[in-house]
């Protein structure tokens, strides 16, 4: 067989973009001070995570010493991290501030671990691994931003051995429904998807899709038919966003998929709906299914994209992300004024 | 070309989202056909569409089809379902994949939503023949329901309504246990549906050469690859070609022996993208947007072509 062509030479375009790391959950499930330390992994970056004075930090996590992983360390009076090794202390702009073997000794100027630019919004902390062209958001959730919604879950992210891009297709593949998800999320009898519009507009990848109304007789309850409008911010994220059949309300289905590594991934998730009443298991549980069905296929998929692989105009969506990614990519390694523009230059088909 | 002018004689409103139109030929000829025929109907420019005949046997004088709305369709459903009675429009003489065989065990057939119709027209066929038959239907609800009428004429129609995975499975595997060696199975519906029937006739114990299934044609937009003949140069590899009428760049590099890089050869995934150095190329692709086409410079060679005379491509 010949070698396989992959849909992009270089990955790392992928670090101009803000990526999820961690909820803020789980820095508190870590540490009752909710500081931290945890480690994380982003695009093969080993990194700790920490709030310090009350911000939270971004570090390559390795200590400068003897190269132990800080995120095994503490966080010391809210404000340094401290090694585990032999407890050298730094601060949030990844200086070492304190060497206790030394403590009166200059201390040198390689003795610091790179920071990265981190965020928290939506009760998720975000990385961006290069911020030299600093031109990238974090991306759009409209969970807190429509006030019909009455209710916001940040969900517990969970880890595929798939690529953020294999998640991404995943979660928009209009085709896959009836196969994977038959009486969960879609009626076997629609088998054959729209081919809809899609549209560039601000770094986002939208588009929108009115499956059959009259699946509502056959699917669960808590399956959230409806209008689907999309509204992806690039690379990785999926701003879903459901006028239900059932009740004509509102509910908000939100991911992003972290990239850990060229095959592995961290999946963040958040629900937003208005029934004040309804129990945050529920429609939890109802997603937990629904990943229970994607995921043991997902992962049997190669992490990297191939151009060998063959697509059908009804994979557009797909097609059109690829054609993103790939342009995004290219431009990237022409440099930021390239990469700006293939960002940010609206392309639009719908009317 | 083997169409016909045929005018739109009634429409009936079958379910809230398939009607049923009769096609009577303009000539005023009588329509010839067999049971699991489908004609090609052109419900606009460049969309043609494959509908089966559900016609009984002395059905002589109009073709009867049924088209399901596709909500989200690419836009021949919807065309069809702007024709009005007295319309008329083209269509192609019967043609069959999905024959009736003519021995005489029991028969059983199959069908999901809008895929009764060429099964209506086998269990129509056979009722008069007087062979032994069952029409499994399946259907969303009641409502859905399409071919009433035609349903009441015949003898033995179990209606299955509401049905998904897992009673589905146990209810078609009900009807699929224990075949007689003399029988046969005809099933038509949704993929999905399609696949589950297979699998199950196999599990309970059918001989594949008496299973027989239509799946639908996906309803994509046909690619029209036609053109003059123009000369290609590629640049990188030094050699010119000449780009026969209705020869795609792709078919002729690779009967020059290159291996050019494509996957799916229809314009949709991006894998043959080439610069275009020279000459004005005819776009033919779903890839590339209106700026990028606009600019001359982009081409896919497994569809795109050249408007004048002379293309140079960076390959
Ligand atoms: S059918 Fe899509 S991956 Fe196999
Ligand atoms: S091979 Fe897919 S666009 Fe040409
Ligand atoms: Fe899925």
């Amino acid at each position: 067989m010949n070698a396989l062509s992959p849909l992009t030479a270089d990955q790392s375009y992928l670090r101009h973009f803000w990526h999820p790391v961690a909820t803020v959950n789980e820095l508190e499930a870590a540490d009752p001070a909710g500081n931290g330390p945890i480690g994380r992994t982003l695009l093969d970056e080993p990194l700790v995570i920490a709030r310090l004075d009350g911000k939270y930090v971004a570090m390559h996590d390795r200590c400068a010493h003897r190269f132990a992983k800080l995120s095994v360390g503490k966080v010391l009076d809210n404000n340094r991290i401290q090694c585990p090794y032999h407890g050298w202390e730094y601060g949030a702009s990844g200086r070492c501030e304190h060497m206790p073997a030394c403590p009166n000794d200059a201390i040198p100027k390689k003795a610091f671990t790179p920071a990265f630019d981190c965020e928290e919004r939506y009760g998720i902390i975000w990385v961006r691994l290069d911020s030299s062209w600093d031109c990238t958001n974090i991306p759009y959730c409209e969970a807190w931003e429509n006030p019909e919604y009455k209710r916001q879950i940040v969900a517990e992210p969970y880890n595929w051995d798939s690529s953020a891009e294999r998640r991404w297709e995943n979660f928009t593949d209009f085709s896959h429904f009836a196969y994977v998800h038959p009486g969960t999320l879609y009626d076997p009898a629609y088998s054959e998807p729209a081919i809809v519009p899609v549209d560039r507009v601000g770094g986002e990848l939208r588009f929108f899709m009115e499956p059959g109304r009259d699946m509502l007789d056959t699917l669960p309850d808590d399956s959230p038919l409806g209008s689907w409008n999309y509204r992806n911010t690039m690379p990785f994220s999926v701003n879903l966003s459901i006028r239900l059949y059932k009740n004509d309300q509102p509910f908000l289905l939100w991911t992003t998929s972290s990239p850990i590594s060229a095959t592995s991934c961290r999946n963040f998730m958040i629900i937003a709906h208005t029934d004040e009443n309804l129990p945050d298991s529920q429609p939890l549980d109802f997603q937990k299914i629904v990943l229970a069905e994607d995921q043991p296929v997902i992962e049997t998929q190669p992490g990297p994209i191939y151009l060998d692989e063959v697509s059908l105009p009804t994979d557009k969506i797909s097609n059109q992300y690829r054609k993103w990614l790939r342009e995004l990519s290219a431009a990237a390694a022409k440099g930021e004024e390239a990469f700006k523009a293939a960002l940010y230059t609206d392309v639009t088909e719908s009317k | 070309m083997n169409t016909q002018r045929v005018k739109v004689r009634r429409i009936v409103e079958q379910t809230p989202e398939i009607r049923s139109f009769e096609l009577v030929p303009c000539d005023g000829s009588s329509v010839s056909f067999t049971p699991g025929d489908h004609i090609d109907v052109h419900a606009g420019k460049d969309l043609i569409r494959q509908y089966s005949l559900w016609n009984g046997p002395d059905d002589r004088d109009a073709y009867q089809i049924g088209v399901k709305r596709e909500e989200n369709g690419r836009g021949g459903s919807a065309a069809m379902h702007t024709l009005k009675e007295g319309d008329e429009i083209e269509v192609s003489l019967p043609r069959n994949n999905f024959e009736l065989r003519s021995d005489d065990g029991p028969v059983i057939l199959i069908a999901g939503g809008i895929g009764i119709t060429p099964v209506l027209s086998m269990a129509r066929h056979l009722q008069a023949m007087n062979r032994k038959c069952v029409l499994h239907l399946f259907a969303r609800s009641d409502e859905h329901l399409p071919f009433k009428n035609e349903l009441a004429a015949l003898d033995e129609v179990p209606i299955h309504l509401g049905l998904v995975p897992p009673e589905l499975d146990a209810v078609l595997t009900r009807i699929l246990s224990n075949p007689p060696k003399d029988a046969r199975l005809y099933f038509c519906g949704p993929g999905p549906f399609m696949d589950l029937i297979e699998n199950l006739a196999k599990t309970c114990g059918w001989s594949s050469d008496r299973v027989h299934l239509e799946r639908f044609s996906v309803e994509a937009d046909s690619l029209d690859l036609d053109g003059e003949s123009f000369e290609l140069v590629l640049q990188q590899s030094g050699v010119t070609l000449t780009i026969a009428e209705g020869q795609t760049i792709i078919e002729a590099m690779e009967a020059a022996g290159l291996e050019p890089m494509t996957s799916c050869e229809q314009g949709v995934c991006g894998t043959c993208l080439t610069t275009v150095l020279e000459g004005e190329p005819d776009h033919r692709d779903l890839y590339l947007n209106p700026a990028e086409k606009d600019s001359g410079t982009l081409i896919m060679p497994c569809v795109s072509r050249c408007k004048g005379k002379k293309l140079v491509l960076d390959l």
